[in-house]
């Protein structure tokens, strides 16, 4: 039976996208955290590469160690809520992390000419 | 009159399956002659009235006229230039005369295809012209339609200008849907968010209660009104001998009141002795001169603004603009100057969305708060618009716009030196926002689905030459287009929906086109699909009459908002974070918007996931629309 899920959607999505980009330097530990972060629903406020938005910050390439990260998102108080380890098991979190920590890095602004322009006036 | 004149004007004896009645008819200005006629005896109640046509039409005796064309002297005098509408059966008779009598012209019809639509159009053409346009809703039913966005224009404080048909007298009403789109108290249903509303009882009444809702609609805190205008009213044959006591008002200059010079020199004092002054500025830019005034005032107290983007209030580049580190700038306050803030609690708070739902406030304890604007003036006991009460150290319920240019006048007179060196410390802070923005929109650059800082940053490159507007609500792009484009006008962007009805953006980013059309003004709308999805059909509203608009749908497939709020409950009921997609998700099938849109007749392109192919995407599509029509783009994005 054809299933609608949007995790599987999304999952395909950041599955291609993380082949893509970053295939070479990605471990397994990566390529599980793409679809855990899919399934999990990270993208909804950091997006689909982690690169944040009006609702979430980036959390691609993280500054916090696996630790304080883990103790962030188990303990949040903020506009994030806690999310506890029975819904993101502490296998699944680190995952998420690595695939983080994996996503392959921006562009220099530098190098762009449409953001040159966005403030040449 | 003679009988045969009588005869001639029973209008209400031909209902399909009637029986007719003796007549006992007299033309009368206070007393309608289908009133008089009176016993029309309707055929058994059922969906007649649905389905049947109307009754032989007998002509108007020689010399008379009807009271609808009365009416359309009336929208003339009010300058109505445009009345979107879906066609119904209670206004049968004013659409008629607006298209024959009237000419189509001042007003102009605008076929719509949901009475939601039609006021939103509305709300969309006054934030570009500052005036109302009409909206023409069918009784009971339209008016229910058209409610949400009546709704939005109360609650962003935008005039528009709303008449609903309606069959009042039990005596004339056709049986079925004539009969239950009647009502006696028509406007109870929206009286809550309406500035005014009038049911005229006779023909000779109209013309006055027509101005009093157009007056109440501009003036103060400006917001929607209702006119009813009821059938037998607009049918009604008016003898040349009464035309002449049917008076058509004359509408004066309106103007706006600001502050009285006392206050305004204590709130001058106030700034001026201030050591850090911030301004926060929330619906404020309404007109060509409210941002040139709200940037004189900034720099002659060398203070910094915060936007909260409610319209357009201040230029995104001035260094000046803090918005951008709101945070800081209000920690270092020692005045807050608040403008035009609807939700002042909001502005001045952080409230997290927690179970505890404590509030942070973003001030020290000792500053102190001004506010000043007309956003008390349309407060109402049974709608929220705002967060809880706060309260401001001084309250003025004036026109800031108004009131601006003596204030500022005032600060002038009180300036001191330390001004400058405030400014110079405020540049300095705003003076790496830029490169800051880059890095942030490059993240994402080549993702697919684009991310919404490329699909801005594309569109910017190919209409930064053009007098522009952005008439959609842009928190759903993270605010991008505020971030990367440059605007420094009013028009350049229009705000936002303020009653946070979904459904808001497509038809009112078509009625500001409307209003661009003859400016000559690029107009442009980044539409959400769950939001676009609610009135597709105003795309073929503007393929029909010609109105240039390139709509794009920022389609993340889903009621993304919804997406996180379900993540959220059940992160907090410890359980389920992976079906939050059920019931929010817009896939599977995915809905193909160039398809749709195709399908009215407009230029489509997409749906565009590949980034490479956005940009020659938008130029065939600006290409479309700078001829003169609608275009339409399906981006497939990033969720935010």
């Amino acid at each position: 039976m054809h299933r609608k899920t949007l995790p599987g959607f999304v999952s395909a999505l950041l599955a291609s996208l993380f082949f893509a980009g970053a295939a070479q330097a990605a471990d397994a530990a990566a390529e599980d955290g793409a679809a855990v972060y899919s399934r999990s629903g990270c993208w909804g406020c950091h997006a689909y590469l982690g690169q944040g938005g009006r609702d979430g910050p980036q959390i691609a390439h993280t500054a916090l160690s696996y630790e304080a990260f883990s103790t962030f998102v188990r303990n949040s108080t903020g506009d994030m809520p806690p999310f506890t380890a029975r819904i993101v098991p502490d296998a699944d979190l680190e995952k998420i992390y690595a695939y983080l920590q994996s996503i392959p890095e921006p562009p220099a602004p530098e190098t762009l000419p449409l953001l040159q322009d966005v403030f040449s006036d | 009159m003679s009988g045969a004149d009588q005869s001639k004007i029973k209008r209400r004896q031909f209902l399909a399956g009637a029986a007719a009645a003796p007549a006992v008819a007299a033309v009368a200005l206070n007393g309608s002659p289908a009133r008089a006629q009176a016993a029309s005896v309707p055929a058994v109640p059922n969906a007649a009235g649905e389905v049947n046509p109307p009754g032989e039409a007998t002509p108007l005796p020689e010399g008379y006229t009807c009271g609808s064309d009365h009416m359309v002297d009336v929208l003339k005098a009010l300058d109505i230039e445009y009345i979107a509408s879906n066609p119904a059966s209670t206004f049968r008779s004013l659409q008629e005369s607006i298209i024959n009598y009237g000419g189509n012209s001042k007003p102009e019809f605008l076929t719509a295809l949901h009475e939601d639509s039609a006021v939103h159009y509305g709300i969309g053409y006054a934030r570009i012209t500052g005036k109302p346009m009409a909206a023409l809703v069918h009784g009971v039913v339209g008016l229910q339609h058209a409610t949400m966005a009546i709704y939005n224009a109360f609650a962003d404080q935008t005039p528009v200008y709303v008449i609903a048909g309606n069959s009042i007298s039990e005596w004339t009403r056709r049986p079925g849907a004539e009969s239950a789109h009647a009502s006696i108290d028509q406007a109870q249903m929206v009286r809550d968010f309406v500035k005014w509303d009038e049911q005229p009882p006779s023909l000779r009444d109209f013309s006055n209660a027509a101005a009093r809702c157009y007056q109440a609609a501009v003036t103060g805190s400006p917001g929607p009104t209702l006119l009813v205008a009821d059938a037998d009213h607009q049918e009604e044959a008016v003898h040349p001998e009464h035309m002449e006591q049917l008076h058509v008002p004359r509408m004066g200059r309106i103007t706006k009141v600001g502050a009285d010079s006392g206050v305004v020199q204590e709130i001058a004092d106030m700034l001026c002795n201030a050591e850090n002054p911030v301004i926060v500025v929330d619906r404020f830019g309404t007109s060509m001169e409210s941002v040139p005034l709200l940037v004189e005032l900034a720099e002659a107290l060398q203070a910094p603004v915060i936007d909260t983007r409610g319209r357009m209030n201040f230029p995104n580049k001035h260094p000046l603009n803090h918005t951008e580190i709101a945070g800081p700038t209000l920690r270092a306050a020692d005045l807050v100057l608040a403008l035009e803030a609807r939700d002042l609690f909001g502005m001045v708070n952080n409230l997290a969305d927690t179970v505890e739902r404590n509030a942070v406030s973003r001030l020290r304890p000792q500053t102190r708060v001004v506010r000043l604007g007309t956003t008390t003036l349309s407060q109402r006991s049974n709608y929220g618009a705002s967060q809880r009460y706060a309260a401001a150290d001084i309250e003025i319920s004036a026109s800031a716009e108004a009131t601006l240019p003596y204030l500022t006048e005032a600060v002038k007179r009180g300036a001191k030196a330390s001004f400058r060196t405030r400014g110079e410390r405020l540049r300095m802070a705003t003076s790496g926002l830029a490169e800051a923005t880059r890095v942030e929109a490059a993240r994402a650059w080549e993702a697919s689905p684009i991310s919404t800082a490329r699909l801005a940053a594309e569109l910017w490159d190919q209409i930064k030459n053009d007098e522009y507007t952005i008439a959609t609500e842009c928190q759903f792009q993270s605010y991008w287009p505020n971030r990367l484009w440059t605007m420094n006008h009013y028009y350049n962007y229009l705000g936002t929906s303020g009653g946070f009805g979904v459904g808001y953006n497509a038809p009112s980013a078509v009625g500001a086109a409307l209003a661009n059309r003859a400016l000559g003004r690029l107009t442009i709308g980044i539409v959400g699909d769950g939001d676009y999805m609610m009135q597709p059909g105003v795309i073929w509203t503007a393929a029909h009459h010609q109105i240039p608009i390139l709509m794009i749908i920022h389609n993340n497939r889903g009621y993304h908002q919804e997406t996180m709020h379900i993540q959220r409950m059940a992160a907090r009921h410890n359980r389920g974070i992976d079906r939050a997609h059920i019931g929010t998700a817009i896939n599977e099938p995915n809905i193909d918007y160039a398809a749709v849109a195709k399908g009215m007749g407009v230029f489509a392109e997409g749906p565009v996931s590949n980034p490479v192919d956005l940009g020659p995407a938008l130029r065939r599509a600006l290409d479309v629309v700078r001829r003169g029509e609608p275009a339409l783009v399906d981006v497939v994005t990033q969720p935010r």
